[in-house]
C-alpha cells in the first residue's frame, strides 16, 4: 500500500505551501497599499492645493 | 470658502484618523485569523490527499450534507450583501438602514442555527470528533468558524442596538463590518474545501 496517493499528497504539499507562503505577503501588501492611499487622500484633504498642481 | 471656514475644515480633517482605529484592529485581527483558518485548511487538505481509498470518509460513517448545506451559505451570503446595503443606507441617513442591517443579522442567526441543526444530525448518526480523522477536523474548521460567527453577531448585535437607538457611532459598526465580511467570505472557502 506504500506510495498510494503519493501524487495527491505531493500537490497537496505543493500547493499548501504556496499557498501559506504567498497569502501572507499578498494580505500584509494589500493593508499596506490601502493604508498608503488612505494615507494619501486624507493629506490631499488637507492640502488640495498639492493634489492640483501635482507636487 | 473663505479663510476661517478653511482652517476650521483643515482643523476637522487633522483630528479625524486616516483609518478609525476599530477599522484597522479589526483588519490586523481578521488577517491573522485568516492565516489561522488557512493552517487548519492546509492540514485538512495534506490529510485528506494521504488518505487511503475508501477511508475518507471511514466506511458506516455519514458523508457531510453539502446540498442542505448549500441553504446556510445562501442564508450567509444574503446576509453579507444586505450588510453592504444596509451600510451605504446609513451612510446616507436613510431611515430604512436598520431594518436592512437587522435583516442581514437575523440571516447571519440563521445560519449559526442550521448549522447547530445539522451537527445535530451529524452526531446521531455517529459522526464525532473522535470518529474519524474527518469528523475531528469537521468540527474543529467548521466551529471555529461558529464561534467567530456568534462572536461577530454579538458586536453586530450591539451596533443594531445603538442604530435602533439612533447613538450608533462609525468605529463600532466598522468594526463590526469588517468581521462579519471576514466570517462570510470565509466560509465559501470552508464550505468548498471541507464539504466537497
Amino acid at each position: 500500500m506504500c506510495g498510494v496517493g503519493q501524487a495527491d499528497t505531493e500537490w497537496a504539499y505543493i500547493a499548501m505551501t504556496a499557498v501559506l507562503s504567498l497569502l501572507p505577503l499578498g494580505m500584509m501588501g494589500g493593508v499596506a497599499f490601502w493604508l498608503y492611499r488612505r494615507a494619501r487622500a486624507h493629506a490631499l484633504e488637507l492640502e488640495p492645493h498639492k493634489g492640483r498642481s501635482g507636487g | 470658502m473663505s479663510t476661517a471656514a478653511t482652517l476650521q475644515a483643515q482643523r476637522e480633517a487633522v483630528r479625524r484618523p486616516v483609518v478609525p482605529s476599530a477599522v484597522l484592529g479589526t483588519l490586523i485581527f481578521v488577517v491573522s485569523e485568516t492565516m489561522f483558518f488557512v493552517g487548519m485548511i492546509s492540514a485538512f487538505t495534506i490529510s485528506k490527499a494521504g488518505a487511503l481509498p475508501g477511508t475518507w470518509p471511514v466506511p458506516g460513517q455519514p458523508m457531510l450534507p453539502a446540498a442542505s448545506t448549500a441553504l446556510n451559505t445562501a442564508a450567509l451570503m444574503l446576509s453579507g450583501v444586505l450588510l453592504l446595503v444596509g451600510q451605504r443606507l446609513w451612510a446616507k441617513q436613510h431611515a430604512q438602514a436598520k431594518f436592512v442591517v437587522l435583516a442581514a443579522w437575523a440571516l447571519g442567526l440563521a445560519f449559526v442555527a442550521l448549522q447547530g441543526r445539522e451537527w445535530a444530525a451529524l452526531l446521531s448518526q455517529g459522526l464525532t470528533m473522535g470518529s474519524s480523522r474527518l469528523g475531528a477536523f469537521f468540527y474543529l474548521i467548521v466551529g471555529t468558524h461558529a464561534l467567530h460567527a456568534v462572536a461577530a453577531l454579538v458586536f453586530l448585535g450591539l451596533a443594531l442596538v445603538q442604530l435602533f437607538r439612533g447613538t450608533l457611532k462609525g468605529g463600532l459598526f466598522f468594526g463590526a463590518q469588517t468581521f462579519w465580511y471576514f466570517v462570510v467570505v470565509l466560509w465559501p472557502v470552508i464550505y468548498a474545501r471541507v464539504y466537497f
